[in-house]
């Protein structure tokens, strides 16, 4: 009975993740702070936005762009959703000023666009699967921002030739993370 | 940083090499990374960025010089959309030859801070010929480094080129997946910096 609902959460955090699937790791790492409690609250944001975001894509296509068969407006809609969900974030989360100062994640909210495209390419089979697998989404980025910062502030004060230092090094590392992930995903196929 | 004396050529030769955005600022590394599994696929980017580049830079730079104001971010992120869905349409023959991913990608390009970069810092500042110079610049250095990247992917991964067979068993069949976009974008950095960075 909740061998699907499982099953969902983890294609979301292994398999379908842009992280992974569209191997954003550097990308991701770019917006990031090295300090691990900012990386945190920048990945926590993140993963809100994403999980709003994606729900909210994940309605345009099926109760709008699908029925109405407007494929070719649907990219432009996506992105004029952004401005409005920045600016619902900015007053949602005015209480807690260091989530709302990381707004938008990275460049355009760029990380919560990719998970809903690929949410959006690698539909589940309904609106409950999605959210899990939104939620598993938005819950590997959390968890691969903290680590990444993590790595990149271990990189930063390691013992390097000079032309590895900083990017070359870190994404060396990224390629070994992107590993590690494989594997994982290749123990739960 | 851009000198008003820097000739179009200057501006030109400098985008493409010593601040190629890629290796020297780390925009479209996501391009690097991920869209460069075949070399079709890095034409096909490389080629939608360039246009991309083109395209915000003669907003930019028209609308600079016709009004004196900078085109605000967002107005270009929905042309820019509004650009791609409409190339969509006659290019959906060419989705079907090329990776999975490249869908999602080409999507991405309109919120990817790389086909931004210029028309936000300088072609509303500039002339129209000077910001086209500048742009293709940029997108001709973006795309040389995706084909870069995608002629070792292609050769070493897959064993092939451009559909022939160079090696017939792929000598390191890992460089097809997504580590071998992160390891060589990770190795060209590496050469950069030893050229170019650790120069100046």
């Amino acid at each position: 009975m909740t061998a699907p609902l499982a099953l969902s959460f983890l294609t979301g955090l292994l398999a379908l993740n842009p992280w992974i699937s569209l191997g954003l790791i550097p990308t991701a790492a770019q917006g990031a702070s090295l300090n691990h409690r900012q990386a945190f609250y920048y990945g926590l944001l993140g993963a809100f936005t994403m999980l709003l975001y994606g729900l909210l894509a994940w309605l345009l296509h099926f109760q709008i762009i699908a029925p109405l068969r407007m494929a070719v407006f649907e990219l432009p809609l996506l992105l004029l959703m952004m401005p409005g969900i920045n600016w619902a974030l900015a007053r949602l989360l005015k209480p807690w000023p260091r989530l709302e100062q990381n707004l938008p994640v990275f460049h355009l909210n760029f990380p919560a666009l990719a998970a809903a495209l690929v949410l959006l390419h690698n539909p589940p089979a309904t609106f409950g699967l999605m959210a899990l697998t939104l939620l598993g989404m938005s819950a590997s980025f959390l968890a691969s921002l903290v680590l990444v910062s993590h790595l990149r502030a271990r990189l930063e004060t390691g013992l390097f030739h000079k032309p590895l230092k900083g990017w070359p090094s870190f994404l060396l590392a990224s390629g070994i993370l992107w590993i590690a992930f494989q594997g994982l995903l290749m123990l739960v196929r | 940083m851009r000198l008003p004396s820097e000739s179009k050529q200057q501006l030109f030769l400098k985008n493409l090499w010593s601040e190629n955005p890629v290796m020297f600022s780390g925009l479209g590394m996501f391009l690097a990374v991920a869209g460069t599994a075949t070399m079709d696929q890095a034409f096909f980017l490389g080629a939608i960025v360039l246009l991309l580049l083109l395209f915000n830079s003669l907003v930019s730079s028209a609308v600079g010089e016709l009004f004196q104001k900078k085109v605000p971010l967002w107005p270009q992120v929905i042309l820019s959309s509004i650009l791609l869905s409409g190339l969509a349409v006659f290019l959906s023959g060419a989705f079907a030859s090329l990776p999975d991913n490249t869908r999602i990608l080409y999507a991405l390009l309109a919120a990817s801070p790389l086909v931004y970069s210029r028309s936000q810092l300088l072609s509303y500042n500039t002339t129209i010929d000077r910001a086209l110079f500048d742009a293709a610049g940029t997108g001709v250095g973006t795309l040389a480094v995706l084909l870069a990247i995608a002629l070792v992917r292609e050769m070493i991964g897959q064993g092939r080129l451009a559909g022939f067979s160079v090696f017939p068993p792929a000598p390191w069949p890992l460089l097809n997946t997504l580590f071998g976009g992160i390891l060589l974008t990770g190795i060209l950095l590496t050469i950069f910096n030893l050229l170019v960075k650790n120069k100046k």
